[in-house]
Parts: structure tokens; C-alpha cells; sequence
């Protein structure tokens, strides 16, 4: 397959798990418990401090966010099946917010090096999101908590992806540049 | 202007900052302003967030392939376009109404503010990133932005929606004047500030009014409360219709007590609680508040009236305009909680329970008619206790999502009666031990006429919902064919 194909096809797959995940928490959530402001707010808080850990902790492999992230998601998954307190869910759902926003925004960290510009990235990640709102409300609908299912299948094989089609993670930053923005 | 503000470095992360806590609060305001005409369901709100994803899919688009002087243009367009998000969008609200264009006025809504204005905020990091170090630095500071946007509009739940509207109005003009830093620009920015401040001052309430007085065809109307609630808008409008003064109550723009529909189903369900034969009359539970026109009719019949209402400032506001007296009321108690939630954890059991919540348009309202809900409400009755509940929409050959409920009631309980209602203009279930005959009898015991009642018999309800999926934690469909429905209401 062509590079530039294989890239945005990355950049996309990405942005489609992450929108699943999210929604899908907040869905859950809903169902499970109430449907506030506050809920979203809180969810999406903790996504944007776990997007921020994934970019200023250049020592923490892609690898392990990933772990972080598959682990979290797939504890609250059971957590659904069982029977556990309402307020544990809710800190796990927290918990796989924060490790599945850390995996996105390390992705861009270690991965952009491999596109020719940030638009590209940032592009793609977004079109992909797009997809994931709609299809996550889709599965909402029709087959309700299925979607934590369809989230965990995502969180676990998705980030393999662009290990397979773009190489190796930079870890470290700055030994590639974008070659034209 | 991008060149100037790349010679800055706290120039550019101030940018940063700024397009990230813009981008969080332009979300917060679209979901709001638009959820009042497009009542906030689930589909609606996935429409919003979707039109605005695509918005940043636009802003990707221009950023890095045309001219400095192309960039430069498009962001004051849709800089000014921004500063004046909600006045557009109220009066795009009030066009769609008065023009009877409802759902072509509302999607004109998304579509202007959503793709032209919010796409503003995606500009600057793929165009200031010049290599992958950069990128994550000015994402760093973007974050930071949108965690603080995170903050402010937690803090509006407090401090009000309006002072949202500001502070986004503010970090737009900071933006504007930060990347288009020439004399020229301020040419505009300065009448965007005046039409600003005048709008702030004495613009919002007459924009609101206008909107319900077109929809409800009232006139000399006046806002008592408009707010924005931890769940919902709240607006309790005052106006003349037939040369009478009348109170209309929406949430989210859905209209709860004021006309016949909805104050005929309040009543109906409040009179199937105290007419029902053989049902005592000690501890009867409301999800939902009913504090308008079910609680005082149930208040001297029954002894202890429990409505279950998860938001608060419905019922601070609902008291304060229609019945300030309940409070005193001693036989009454609000518990400000989910009902799913309320019975999920209580002990208590009631003779009989009421589902009063709107709906079914959302993912919450919709678990109030789902068979788990179902359960728990038999599990919190008494022997002779019934459940009683109006249906999505009246029950005949093609009501599917009624089928849906009224399988989840099957499943439940032992016995259930479905009629419709023609002067509410609704169906209606009642569920529990009591026999369907003795159920019936509810018609003479509220004086209700004969015609105004549609009985289905047991056999009747069974050939035609037999067969539908009950609503449960793995079936929403309901919310696909309501939340279409309610969104070309």
C-alpha cells in the first residue's frame, strides 16, 4: 500500500478509536448513572490531563500508554459485566479516559515524525473522529452497552497499527522533521 | 500578522492558549444555544458536535495552502463571525420560527455557526508547526487553553451562562487583535466591540422572548427565568393568548406545563394514582417533579407524595413560579436524584408509581421506560401497588416504540392495562397485580366520558406488541425513531 494511504489511514483509525472510547464512556456513563454537564465535563477534563501526560513525559514509552490504556478500558468493561459499586466505575471510566487521552496525544508525539506536515496528522485524526461520533452513537442506539465492547476491541488492536504501517515510535523527538508545511 | 507572531514566542503560546480555551467554550455555547431549538436529544447534540468537528476539518483545510493574506482575511471573517455567534444564532432561531422553515432554519443554524465560525480555531497549530518539536510544544499550550476552558465552563453551571458568552466574546477579540495586530483590523474589531457590549446589555432577553412568543404564538410575553441548569436550559415564559395571562415552562425549548396537551397528561396520570380501585392511598412516588399539576392534586388524597427530580433548579424555579405554598406542605418530599438512580438505592415502597419524566427523547429519560426500570419499580411496590406511566405515543397498529415499552411492562408485571386517552391525546399503561376489569373501572370512578376512553384488551395489546424488543441496556432504537421525530417537531 502507499505511504502517504498507509499515513492517513493511521492518522484516521486513531482518530476513530479515540472518538469511541469518549463517547462511549460518556454513553455508558449515562446510562449507568446520570446524565450531566458535570459527567462530560469531568470525562473530558480527565482526557485532556491525560492528553497532556502523554505529551510531557518523553520517558514513558508509546508501548506502555498503550498497556495503560488497553488494561484500564478492558477493567472497566468487566466492571459492567459484574456486579461493582456505581463510584468504582465511575473512577475506572476516569481512569480509561485519562490513559486512552495519554495514547492519543503520545501518538502524535512519537508518530508525527513519520508525516510530511501536522496538517496531515491533525487532519486525518479529525476526520476520523467525525466517523467514530457518528458510528458510536449508531452502536449506542441499536445495541446499547455493546459499544464498551466495540471500545475495547479498538483501545487493544488499534494502536498496533501504526507500529505495523509507519515503523518504529520516535521516541525521541526531533531526529525528523516535516519536510514541507 | 502570522509572521509578527512567530518573532514572539509568548506572542504564539498566548495564541495557543487562546484557540484552545475558544475552542471548549464554543462547544459549550453551541450545545446550549442550539439545543433550545433542537431540544437537545441525543441525535441533535451528535448533529452539533459533529458539524463542529468538521468545522476544525475545515480549518485544517485552509491553513497551511493558501497565501498569508487568505489566512489573514478568513480568520477576521470568521473572528467577527464568532464575536456575534449567539446573536446569530438566536435570530436565526426566532427566522426559523416566524418562517415556519423549522428544521431548514435550525440545520442553517448549524451550518453557519458551526462550519464557518468554530473552524476559526483550528488554524493556528498546523500552521505555526513546522517540524514535530513544535507541534507538541504548541499542542502543549493549546491544552492548556482547553483545560482552562474546561474550568470556566464548569464554573458557569454557578456563574451563568451569559458570563460564558463574554468570556468567549473576550478571548476572541484577544485572539483577532494578537494575529491581526495592524490598525487596519481594528477597524473592525472596534464596532464588533460596541455591537458586543450592546447585545451583552440589552439584547439577550428581547432575542429569548421574541423566539417563544413566534413559537407559542403568544403576544406581550416576558421572561421570567431563563437559565441554564447542570442539565438543561429552564425557561418559564409569561404571555396572553386568548386575552389570557398564561405561564409556559420548557426545558430545553420543549414545553412541560402551559397547554392543553401537557397539562391534560399531568392530570390524567395524577387521576389514574387516586382513581385506581383498590390501591391504597399512603406513599405514591412521582419520577419526575409533577410539582405544577400532579403533587397538588395528589397531595390531599394521598400521605406521603415523593417526587424524585434530578434537578434541582427545576424544582427551585418550577416552586418559585407556580406553587410556592407546597413548600410548606408537609405530606410532600423532594429527593433531588435520578429515579433510576433513587430506586436503585432506597428501601422505601410505594402503593403507586408515576413516570412523569419527559420523553422518551434521551438516553435518560429513555431508561425511565426500560424494562430494568420496570423491575426496580416492582421490586419498590407494595401488594396492591401499581405502576402507572403515559406511553411514547398513542397505542395503535404503527406505535413500535409503545410496543417496546409495553414488552418491558409485560415482562414485569402480572397484569397491564393500556388505553388511549383522547382528549390528551395520549396513551397510557397501568401495570400491576390488578386484575384488567378492575382496572377499567378507573373510567367511572374519575368521571371520565366513555368516548373519551379507548380500552385494548389484554388479547388485543399482546397481537400487536408480541414480538417487539423491550427497551433495555441493549436497546435504544426508541432514540432513533424520537430523536428523529422530536428534531422535526
Amino acid at each position: 500500500m502507499e505511504k502517504t494511504i498507509r499515513l492517513v489511514l493511521v492518522a484516521f483509525a486513531v482518530g476513530f478509536t479515540l472518538a469511541f472510547i469518549q463517547f462511549g464512556l460518556i454513553y455508558t456513563l449515562n446510562i449507568r448513572f446520570a446524565s450531566t454537564v458535570s459527567v462530560y465535563l469531568i470525562l473530558f477534563g480527565a482526557w485532556l490531563f491525560g492528553m497532556m501526560l502523554g505529551l510531557i513525559t518523553p520517558d514513558i514509552r508509546y508501548s506502555r500508554w498503550v498497556a495503560a490504556a488497553s488494561l484500564s478500558y478492558l477493567i472497566f468493561c468487566v466492571s459492567l459485566l459484574i456486579d461493582v459499586p456505581n463510584n468504582i466505575v465511575n473512577f475506572l471510566a476516569i481512569v480509561s479516559a485519562m490513559f486512552s487521552g495519554a495514547w492519543g496525544m503520545r501518538f502524535v508525539r512519537v508518530f508525527s515524525a513519520y508525516y510530511p506536515s501536522a496538517r496531515m496528522v491533525l487532519l486525518w485524526e479529525n476526520n476520523g473522529f467525525i466517523v467514530g461520533i457518528i458510528l458510536t452513537l449508531c452502536v449506542i442506539i441499536f445495541y446499547g452497552l455493546f459499544v464498551s465492547f466495540v471500545s475495547t476491541f479498538l483501545i487493544v488492536s488499534v494502536p498496533w497499527l501504526p507500529i505495523i504501517w509507519c515503523g518504529r515510535p520516535q521516541e525521541a523527538l526531533g531526529k525528523i522533521s516535516f519536510k514541507k508545511t | 500578522m502570522f509572521s509578527k507572531a512567530k518573532e514572539s514566542e509568548i506572542t504564539l503560546r498566548t495564541i495557543m492558549v487562546l484557540a484552545g480555551a475558544g475552542l471548549i467554550l464554543v462547544q459549550i455555547i453551541l450545545f446550549r444555544e442550539i439545543g433550545t431549538v433542537l431540544h437537545s436529544t441525543e441525535l441533535s447534540l451528535t448533529l452539533v458536535l459533529v458539524t463542529f468537528f468538521l468545522s476544525l476539518t475545515i480549518g485544517y483545510l485552509i491553513s497551511t495552502p493558501f497565501s498569508q493574506r487568505a489566512v489573514e482575511a478568513f480568520v477576521l471573517t470568521a473572528g467577527v463571525f464568532q464575536i456575534f455567534l449567539v446573536p446569530i444564532i438566536r435570530a436565526l432561531g426566532i427566522v426559523g420560527e416566524w418562517s415556519g422553515w423549522e428544521l431548514v432554519g435550525h440545520l442553517s443554524i448549524l451550518g453557519l455557526t458551526g462550519l464557518v465560525a468554530s473552524s476559526l480555531f483550528s488554524i493556528f497549530l498546523p500552521r505555526f508547526s513546522k517540524d514535530p518539536k513544535s507541534l507538541v510544544s504548541l499542542y502543549l499550550w493549546e491544552l492548556s487553553g482547553s483545560a482552562l476552558g474546561v474550568g470556566l465552563s464548569f464554573m458557569s453551571i454557578a456563574i451563568g451562562h451569559n458570563l460564558l458568552i463574554s468570556l468567549h466574546q473576550v478571548v476572541v477579540i484577544i485572539l483577532l487583535i494578537l494575529v491581526l495586530g495592524r490598525k487596519r483590523n481594528l477597524i473592525f474589531l472596534i464596532p464588533s466591540l460596541v455591537a458586543v457590549a450592546i447585545f451583552s446589555i440589552n439584547l439577550r432577553e428581547p432575542a429569548n422572548r421574541k423566539y417563544f412568543e413566534i413559537k407559542e404564538g403568544i403576544y406581550s410575553a416576558r421572561v421570567l427565568t431563563s437559565q441554564y441548569s447542570e442539565y438543561q436550559k429552564i425557561d418559564i415564559i409569561e404571555g396572553n393568548i386568548d386575552s389570557i395571562r398564561k405561564r409556559f415552562f420548557y426545558l430545553d425549548g420543549w414545553r412541560q406545563v402551559g397547554r392543553e396537551p401537557e397539562d391534560l397528561l399531568n392530570k390524567t396520570l395524577a387521576e389514574l394514582a387516586i382513581y385506581l380501585p383498590n390501591v391504597p392511598h399512603n406513599d405514591v412516588m412521582i419520577a419526575g417533579s409533577g410539582i405544577s399539576t400532579i403533587v397538588p392534586v395528589l397531595l390531599p388524597v394521598f400521605k406521603h407524595v415523593v417526587s424524585v427530580e434530578v434537578d434541582k433548579d427545576v424544582v427551585r424555579e418550577f416552586l418559585k413560579w407556580t406553587r410556592p405554598d407546597l413548600i410548606k406542605e408537609k405530606g410532600w418530599e423532594v429527593v433531588i436524584d435520578d429515579a433510576y438512580h433513587y430506586l436503585l438505592q432506597t428501601d422505601r415502597t410505594f402503593d403507586v408509581v408515576i413516570n412523569n419524566v419527559t420523553g422518551p427523547f434521551y438516553l435518560q429519560s429513555v431508561r425511565i421506560f426500560s424494562e430494568n426500570f420496570f423491575q426496580l419499580a416492582r421490586k419498590h411496590l407494595n401488594f396492591d401497588g401499581v405502576y402507572v406511566t403515559y406511553l411514547p405515543e398513542p397505542f395503535s397498529e404503527k406505535s413500535k416504540s409503545s410496543y417496546e415499552v409495553i414488552t418491558g411492562l409485560r415482562n414485569v408485571f402480572d397484569s397491564v392495562a393500556v388505553f388511549n386517552h383522547r382528549p390528551s391525546g395520549n396513551g397510557f399503561a397501568i401495570a400491576g397485580a390488578l386484575p384488567y376489569e378492575d382496572m377499567k373501572r378507573i373510567v367511572a370512578l374519575a368521571h371520565w366520558g366513555d368516548e373519551d376512553v379507548v380500552w385494548f384488551t389484554p388479547e388485543e395489546v399482546y397481537n400487536l406488541s408480541h414480538g417487539a424488543n423491550p427497551i433495555n441496556e441493549w436497546n435504544y432504537r426508541i432514540l432513533w425513531r424520537s430523536g428523529w421525530k422530536k428534531l422535526f417537531d
